[in-house]
């Protein structure tokens, strides 16, 4: 269950900014990027929301419609705050120990052969 | 790929909410069309929907956002009114209409009548919004030549006459059969058709009320000039909900003892079932009322307030 305060790698808000960083996208390609990225599968619904409550807080800015399609943008405060968020999910790894030599996100990335 | 949406989806995409829609909904629209249609995605659409209408969050332009949150708050007031209002009517009705003999004890007598003053205030705050905002309204229309915007003001009064003149209707007929007058069959059908006919406009009275007050509002796009005594006279409203709800439930609790209510189940339910119903209206109220205020106080741009996250305590990520 979701505790506030607490980060999560599954809050659509994040995996949304994250998938902004390298230049604007519209919904679609939020959506395949998000896929791409953390393998999981946004819905209209649950993307939109994101994007509505993001775009109220300053964080995403949309741009001139495309169509029917609309691409967002990261705003400097998006930037920030996707920065402080990653911070404190690094420094939560981090204090569990994690991410020290023989840490449990070490050894997963050693399975799966990431960086 | 592009799909046609089912016909679920297509429904679940208007069950958005308005402002919701005019900002996303083409956008939603289309990504739900680029994807495949399924029951997980109509799902997807449900839960979002609930949320959008739960939590609100407004996009676009500044100005826009404030006016959008003021006239929710301002609507969602007055709807969560409305319906104290039915459940302040059952509950008087049933513990006043005869008085139960536990009403004559000063303190539950004090508490009724104090709910009933509260609920006069409240709704003559509402009479008076109505009638200032009706004024501003209509004015707005004329003098911009846009008369078309007042269309869904009219409707609440078309079916309003038109359930008073079926209540007339129905009432002679009654009549006529309680005087022991023969009717043929045919009328007797035809009675019954319009007393069915009847039942649905009474039920269909108060949202066709709220629904054309909401649209009637939104095209007139008042500024967040107008819409701010709005937000005042709301939260006056719901102070006075607050106390009608504190004095229906210092008269229940004192109606308890001996010779209190009378024990039998519909009247438990009754008077114990309206109690929460109304708490919950006037709680609903308040939390918009809340956010409306959060609101104003950004109009004026005072400082947020010590150890706000990011600008603001409802951070998205949080």
């Amino acid at each position: 269950m979701k505790q506030p305060g607490r980060p999560s790698w599954r809050d659509p808000g994040l995996l949304v900014l994250s998938t902004l960083v390298e230049g604007p996208r519209h919904g679609y390609s939020i959506v395949q990027e998000v896929r791409k990225q953390a393998g999981i599968t946004l819905g209209p619904g649950t993307l939109y929301g994101a994007l509505s409550r993001l775009e109220a807080f300053g964080l995403v800015a949309g741009l001139p419609a495309d169509g029917r399609r609309r691409p967002y943008r990261l705003t400097d405060k998006g930037r920030q705050t996707l920065e402080a968020q990653l911070d404190a999910m690094a420094r939560f790894l981090r204090v569990n120990g994690h991410l020290e030599e023989g840490g449990l996100f070490n050894a997963v990335l050693g399975t799966t052969g990431g960086a | 790929m592009t799909t046609s949406l089912p016909r679920r989806h297509r429904l679940l995409l208007r069950v958005y909410p308005p402002s919701f829609r005019e900002r996303y909904g083409d956008e939603l629209r289309a990504l739900a069309e680029d994807a495949s249609p399924s029951p997980r995605m109509a799902l997807d659409l449900a839960l979002g929907a609930a949320r959008a209408w739960t939590r609100p969050t407004f996009g676009g332009k500044v100005e826009q956002r404030q006016r959008a949150r003021l006239l929710a708050t301002i609507l969602t007031v007055f709807w969560s009114w409305s319906l104290v209002l039915l459940a302040l009517a059952s509950f008087s009705k049933m513990v006043n209409d005869p008085p139960l003999p536990g009403m004559r004890a000063p303190l539950t007598h004090a508490a009724f009548q104090l709910s009933q003053v509260a609920f006069g205030v409240s709704a003559a705050l509402i009479g008076v919004g109505a009638l200032l905002y009706g004024a501003v309204i209509a004015a707005g229309a004329w003098r911009d030549h846009r008369l078309r915007t007042l269309l869904p003001a009219t409707l609440p009064v078309g079916v309003g006459l038109a359930w008073l003149g079926l209540s007339w209707v129905l009432s002679w007929w009654l009549l006529h059969f309680a005087l022991g007058h023969r009717v043929p069959l045919p009328a007797a059908v035809g009675l019954v058709v319009l007393l069915l006919v009847w039942v649905l406009a009474s039920v269909a009275l108060a949202p066709i009320c709220w629904v054309s007050i909401a649209v009637a509002m939104r095209r007139a796009s008042l500024s967040v000039r107008l819409l701010r005594p709005g937000l005042i006279g709301a939260v006056a409203v719901v102070a006075s909900l607050v106390v009608v709800v504190g004095a229906m439930a210092v008269t229940v609790a004192s109606l308890g003892g001996p010779g209190g209510l009378p024990p039998n189940l519909v009247n438990l339910l009754l008077v114990y079932g309206v109690l929460p119903f109304a708490a919950v209206m006037t709680g609903i109220a308040l939390i918009s009322v809340r956010r409306g205020l959060r609101t104003n106080r950004q109009i004026f741009s005072l400082p947020p307030s010590p150890g706000a996250v990011a600008g603001d305590s409802q951070h998205p990520l949080l």
